[in-house]
């Protein structure tokens, strides 16, 4: 009997009610009318005559409660057995780390998770792989977060409502049986991208039993080197740009350094040269809204990405017609090359069209030295056989009987004229898996819980190809499958366990050994792709226009969640958007100029029309923005994407053309009403203060902070505090610092800083103990952009110790200043005296309202905070009495590098330096000793113990 | 020679009828309900926003970062200053002898009790956890810890609470006899018997006179520095830190001059206030209305010259933070709090120069309003400009105060007045024996 849809949106609505989860309680459930018809129709019997209502409602409360039970924890499957001896290598309390991989758009982030009592809390990067060396990410480092969310789906449910997977099961084999008699016509598997070799074997296998299945992959925003690595060399091929060799890096709108998959592996690798050689490599950018990349740059000019190609057809000899910023952009490039032969690297960024990537390769192979500041290997991703646009054509053809779609969301991130979702609703069977019950859950007939990476078997590629095998760190905690499991029972193999998969794969070319060291290591030996040598194609001249004038619309994932996989992850939500400083919304990037001319200011809501669709969002005047260019990013605007993702935002996938191309003709008009956007940081000038500082190379700040610890030579009312032993301290490299956010995510996990909302935010009441400040310097329509990581100071001569009348900060023997969380009344005389204003207050009870399963993550061996106390950083100080604790057991001294403070470790740059300043021999202690060391607002007398070295810049000479 | 200050055509038994006949033999029944039913009414509502405010957190406040002290601070300094003028004028005036304070100080004492108890319940009510405020005091913890005696938070806990018990204990005192006469004149037993076990057991005996007056004398001088040290105390909380803006060494004797000039303010509006509704216009007389006006117009002279020298200061400095704090200050956001503030505590004054207004109910009271008001925004200035936009910009923030910040505020007002109504109704608003006192001495003067 079809059930009627009032019963099933009641239940999805209680199912998506926020706060208290479900239901109030069983009445509420059982007496809601419309779920009571839907009873009726489910268990007829119950509703016969002679069956007194209140037995019903008994009975169905019994068997509500018992479906609550069981939904709380999966029961083991083997019987349990207590611990008679403890388990070699397991002692309560102390942590254990596991190497394991998230993947990222097909990409290895190779992370080493905590997990206290088999509850993963952390990740942090894996020191053993080259692609880590322990640093990670942002978006990996929140993927914990998003194994505890609250909204995780965890059950299977069929047309919206709650099944089991031995019923998915019974319909799946049906649906083989079938498949197999007509050779697979009319299967369909979406997915994202992967490099995944257990997937893609299992994709083979599927083709093999049927043939006439066909594997879409997509990710929402059209990007794709394949075709630019054919038209240069001939095949597929993924070259990667050595910036750690390099001396002169040109960027043709390529943001190696800016967030996604391959963030990590360039920052160390532009890190290295950086550190190695003063102000190098000479970063040359063109791009038409800032990027971190262009943030770094040496030079950087801001234009439309239509006019890319020209100064692409410019650097290759040709003769557009160029504008004059252009012009000397051009030049500098064309200076810096001449004087620096075979160590030029220079790319163009997915966006661009395939030829003009295509010309970059091959003037990269030219000015370069292939094989050194460029390599080539074999794809590291998978090329899927088909496209999305392709489905939805097949679709709409009702040519897809059945269709599998694996991790992927395509009725919202997907290009608005792609009528995805009308066509899914259509398809005979129609099967979702994925994390949350998201847009494309609610329109397909099946949905699957897959299980998190953190709960999954499953293996993934780095960049370079090396695998890693992903292994569980906890057991599915809502019910999920791998997407193995899943593509095995297509294959017949049902009900499956999790594991087998994985090891199948690896049958023969891992042995028991090798599989244990991988597994330890989180590297698989030996598996890395060899370089390739390639011989390139002549390339013909880049047929090249001027761009049609008027506006032109850019679309970008968005900066914290991405394409909107990470929209329902508070830390994300509430982490500053690097250019703009905003959070909780998406806005719509605009130039200085163009604010000018439609007379906006920022939050000022304009309607962007592209292609005959238009949507509202508020503005935001982005100084570096090219004059005629708005930039939207994906991954807001939701409808589904849980309770902390709805309702933010507009959703720019509403408007994004089916057709890739680096930016899509608009036209803008300001509506003339505001929205309230929340920005971190409202002031962005450096107002001609010395907090940034630049020198030239090798040169030194002309004050430089002190280097002995003590501060002897400085006045001081008050006893000075001696050190004999320890005297902790941080070097901030500001000429590494690009701004990517990874500490500040970093230090919320370490520390259990709470999120706060969007309306707390508003008001000044984010909990970031550790900030990214960003100032610009220059002008508004080209301006330098500077980052400024600011923890806590721990000032030798606090004003804050000063303020305190309950001795709740103090300073420690060893120079931390000290937050002591019960002893403190929460006066804020030390926030107010504080002059860099670290230190944060919790206004309200912003952690103990958090829902039980979001606890689940939090650290340990950090105390979490109540209302009406004063926090701010503490230089971990959890990991330094931990040092302390093992190097006093064994009766030695802490070693320099054994405390590394939580955003130190995350820093893909290492720009963050911690230790022991009384050694002299420390790297913190000689990052101190350098020229160009300062202290920041040092004249205030503070002697602030973290400390900054200034960013350095070349000026004109381009000779490296 | 001023003219006839009191009323010496009388027998001295006119001035113990006039004053001590009003708690027995109230005069305003009806206005006193209506004020002091309005004034409950606000201090209801000081507990409903304290209720609220310890339930929720001080979230529900405008507080935030950078402007991490809100009007919590600004009412705490303002209440403190209010009551500093009482103290001045009863004890700094007693000690140097000058005899006009006898008409103004009981009430501008009580005042003080009651202001300082309105200051004090800010620093608690600030609090993020308000019911630990007892770790501030200096009591014997079994962890043994103590007060961080550096922080000018501590020293602002033991001047407040020093200050509290001399005050209360300095009007106590002084009541004394007064209540000795109210006693004798009560006609019901119930009256007889409060007034009496108040009075103490007062017999008005040489010996008592004897006591009385070495006490009187030795709180005064107790109270006096008391005036000075408490303001200078509120004044290191702002000079303590290192802000642009507050750290400075002009600001305790500044704070002091502030409170003493917001005091007289409220002074000048309580005593026209009893004189007109307790027809005592020949005890409280122009000649004492003129002496206040002329004591404001020398305070807000000397108010405007630490205004400048606040400003010449930052400027002399030379450092860029002072000097964009002052640029801030005059041109910010939050200008127009130093521009009510100049122009209330600066200019309008400065109508005191003319006797007519000296002399002009209206006038003097509307200037004391004036005064009590821009002593206020004064205090807002110098919290919420020096905060707002300290050193680094990325941390500016602005700070707009919520409905409960106003609510706990109009709430503080009724715990003010409250207490000061029925001060008003049940005991002697003036001091009987010392008007007679003078009275005596002026009428001796006469007979010779």
């Amino acid at each position: 009997m079809p059930v009627d849809l009032p019963a099933k949106d009641r239940l999805q609505q209680l199912a998506q009610q926020g706060g208290k989860r479900f239901w109030r309680g069983l009445e509420e459930l059982v007496t809601d009318r419309a779920v009571q018809d839907w009873l009726a129709v489910e268990f007829p019997a119950a509703f016969e005559d002679g069956v007194a209502r209140r037995d019903v409602l008994k009975t169905m409360a019994a068997s509500l409660v018992m479906a609550s039970l069981s939904g709380c924890a999966p029961a083991p499957e083997t019987p349990a057995v207590p611990y008679v001896n403890q388990p070699v290598g397991y002692v309560p309390g102390v942590p254990r780390c596991f190497a394991t991989a998230v993947p990222f758009d097909g990409y290895a982030q190779p992370v080493l998770a905590e997990c206290h009592a088999g509850r993963p809390t952390r990740l942090d990067g894996n020191p053993q792989h080259p692609m880590s060396q322990g640093t990670i990410s942002a978006f990996t480092q929140a993927t914990v977060q998003q194994l505890y969310d609250p909204d995780r789906s965890d059950t299977v449910t069929y047309r919206g409502r709650v099944s089991t997977w031995g019923t998915f099961d019974a319909a799946l084999l049906a649906e083989t049986q079938r498949l197999k008699l007509v050779g697979g016509k009319g299967l369909r598997l979406l997915t994202g991208l992967h490099s995944s070799p257990t997937l893609l074997r299992q994709i083979a296998a599927l083709k093999k039993l049927y043939p006439e299945m066909r594997w879409h992959g997509y990710v929402p925003i059209g990007r794709s080197r394949f075709d630019a690595t054919r038209q240069a060399f001939g095949r597929s091929l993924l070259a990667l740009p050595r910036l750690d060799v390099a001396s002169v890096v040109v960027s043709l709108e390529d943001d190696y350094l800016g967030p996604g998959p391959q963030q990590i592996a360039a920052s160390l690798a532009w890190s290295k040269q950086r550190r190695g050689s003063q102000g190098l490599p000479l970063l040359f950018v063109a791009e038409s809204t800032p990027s971190l990349t262009g943030a770094m740059a040496h030079r950087r000019v801001a234009t439309a990405s239509a006019r890319i190609p020209l100064l692409a057809a410019a650097l290759a000899g040709q003769t557009p017609a160029l504008n004059s910023a252009e012009t000397a952009w051009v030049e500098a490039v064309g200076q810096a090359v001449k004087s620096n032969p075979g160590r030029v690297v220079i790319s163009a960024g997915e966006t661009q069209q395939a030829d003009v990537q295509a010309l970059c390769l091959s003037l990269a192979h030219r000015w370069g030295e292939p094989g050194h500041t460029v390599t080539y290997s074999d794809p590291v991703v998978a090329e899927p056989e088909s496209a999305l646009a392709e489905l939805v054509a097949d679709m709409q053809a009702g040519q897809v009987g059945s269709l599998l779609m694996i991790d992927v969301n395509p009725v919202y991130a997907k290009p608005g004229a792609l009528a995805f979702g009308e066509a899914l609703v259509r398809v005979p069977l129609s099967i979702h898996a994925a994390g949350l019950y998201d847009e494309t859950s609610a329109l397909s007939q099946w949905h699957l819980p897959v299980a998190h990476p953190l709960e999954s078997w499953s293996d993934c590629r780095a960049i370079d190809g090396s695998v890693t095998i992903l292994q569980p760190l906890i057991a599915p905690l809502r019910q999920g499958r791998t997407i193995h499991q899943i593509l095995d029972s297509l294959l017949g193999r049902i009900g499956g366990d999790p594991l087998t998969p994985v090891r199948e794969t690896w049958r023969g070319k891992l042995d028991e050994p090798a599989w244990r060291q991988a597994l330890e290591a989180g590297l698989a030996p030996n598996t890395a792709f060899a370089k390739v040598s390639v011989t390139p194609r002549p390339i013909a001249a880049l047929a090249f226009s001027a761009p049609p004038a008027g506006t032109e619309a850019i679309f970008r994932p968005d900066p914290t969640i991405w394409d909107g996989r990470f929209a329902n992850c508070s830390w994300l939500q509430e982490l500053p958007k690097p250019a703009t400083k905003v959070v909780w919304d998406n806005v719509v990037a605009i130039s200085p100029d163009l604010g000018r001319r439609l007379q906006i200011a920022s939050g000022g809501i304009i309607e962007v029309e592209v292609d005959g669709r238009t949507l509202r969002g508020p503005a935001w005047i982005l100084p570096g923005q090219a004059a005629d260019t708005v930039t939207l990013t994906l991954g807001y605007g939701r409808q589904r994407g849980g309770t902390v993702a709805d309702g933010h935002g507009y959703d720019a996938y509403a408007i994004l053309p089916a057709q890739p191309s680096p930016s899509y003709a608009v036209k803008i008009s300001s509506v003339g009403r505001d929205h309230h956007l929340v920005s971190t940081q409202l002031h962005h000038a450096i107002d001609g203060t010395d907090l940034v500082r630049v020198v030239a190379p090798n040169e030194g700040v002309e004050d430089a902070a002190e280097t002995v610890v003590g501060h002897p030579n400085r006045p001081s009312l008050y006893p000075r505090h001696l050190y004999d032993g320890y005297a902790w301290g941080m070097v901030i490299d500001n000429d590494l610092c690009i701004g990517c956010n990874a500490c500040v995510i970093a230090c919320q996990s370490e520390n259990n800083i709470p999120t706060v909302g969007k309306a707390q935010v508003a008001v000044g009441r984010e909990m970031h103990w550790l900030r990214v400040d960003r100032y610009y310097e220059g002008d508004r329509d080209h301006p330098f952009t500077h980052f400024e990581p600011v923890p806590c100071m721990h000032c030798e001569n606090a004003p804050c110790e000063l303020g305190c009348p309950v001795n709740a900060t103090v300073h420690s023997p060893d120079g931390i200043n000290e937050m002591v969380y019960n002893r403190c009344i929460g006066t804020r005389t030390c926030a107010s005296y504080c002059p860099y204003k670290v230190r944060r207050f919790n206004f309200y009870f912003f952690s103990r309202n958090a829902p039980p399963l979001e606890r689940a993550h939090r650290n340990p061996e950090v105390t979490v905070r109540s209302r009406g106390v004063m926090e701010k950083c503490t230089y971990c100080v959890q990991r330094v009495e931990k040092a302390r604790v093992e190097a006093d057991r064994e009766g030695r001294t802490i070693a320099d590098g054994a405390v590394r403070t939580a955003c130190q470790n995350a820093c893909p740059t290492a720009a963050i330096a911690f230790g022991n300043l009384t050694d002299p021999d420390s790297q913190v202690a000689k990052k101190r000793a350098d020229r160009r060391n300062y202290g920041l607002l040092d004249k205030l007398n503070t002697w602030p113990r973290t400390t900054y070295l200034a960013r350095i810049r070349r000026n004109g000479a381009e000779e490296a | 020679m001023a003219p006839p200050v009191l009323p010496v055509d009388k027998p001295l038994s006119h001035v113990d009828d006039e004053i001590a006949s009003i708690p027995l033999d109230f005069p305003q029944r009806k206005g006193w309900l209506a004020g002091a039913g309005a004034s409950l009414l606000l201090l209801m509502g000081f507990f409903l926003s304290a209720a609220v405010l310890f339930v929720a957190g001080v979230g529900i406040w405008g507080v935030n970062s950078p402007v991490f002290w809100g009007m919590a601070i600004m009412n705490y300094v303002w209440w403190v200053g209010i009551g500093n003028a009482g103290t001045l004028i009863s004890g700094l005036l007693l000690l140097l002898q000058q005899d006009w304070r006898n008409a103004l100080n009981r009430s501008a004492e009580a005042m003080a009790v009651f202001a300082i108890v309105c200051a004090g319940v800010f620093p608690i009510l600030h609090l993020g956890r308000p019911w630990l405020f007892y770790w501030m005091f200096p009591y014997p913890s079994e962890m043994g810890v103590w007060p961080q005696f550096r922080s000018p938070l501590t020293w602002d806990v033991f001047a407040i609470l020093i200050y509290l018990i001399v005050s209360i204990l300095f009007w106590y005192t002084g009541l004394l006899p007064d209540l000795a006469t109210v006693r004798d004149r009560a006609k019901g037993r119930p009256a007889r018997l409060a007034y009496g076990v108040l009075a103490l057991g007062w017999r008005g005996s040489a010996v008592h006179w004897r006591r009385w007056r070495q006490a009187y004398f030795f709180l005064a001088a107790i109270a006096v520095p008391l005036v000075f040290s408490v303001h200078s105390e509120v004044g290191m909380l702002f000079a303590a830190g290192q802000q642009a803006g507050w750290h400075s060494t002009m600001f305790p004797p500044f704070f002091v001059v502030g409170a003493a000039f917001s005091g007289f303010g409220v002074v000048t509006m309580l005593a026209i206030a009893i004189r007109q509704a307790l027809h005592l216009e020949d005890l409280v007389t122009e000649f004492h209305l003129d002496a206040l006006a002329r004591v404001t117009l020398g305070l807000a002279i000397l108010m405007t010259y630490c205004y400048w020298w606040e400003i010449f200061d930052a400027i002399y400095s030379g450092d860029r933070y002072e000097i964009r704090g002052v640029d801030d200050r005059l041109s910010g956001a939050y200008a127009w709090s130093f521009w009510i503030t100049q122009f209330l505590n600066c200019v309008v004054p400065h109508i005191f120069w003319s006797r007519w207004a000296r002399h002009n109910l209206v006038v003097l009271f509307v200037v004391g309003l004036a005064v009590a008001v821009g002593m206020w925004f004064e205090r807002f200035m110098l919290v919420v400009t020096t905060l707002y936009h300290d050193y680094l910009p990325s941390s500016w923030n602005y700070y707009i105060p919520t409905f409960w910040d106003w609510a706990v505020f109009a709430g503080t007002i009724g715990l003010f007045l409250f207490p000061y109504f029925l001060f008003v109704r049940f005991l002697p608003v003036i001091s009987i024996s010392e008007i007679k006192e003078k009275v005596f001495e002026l009428q001796g003067r006469r007979q010779t």
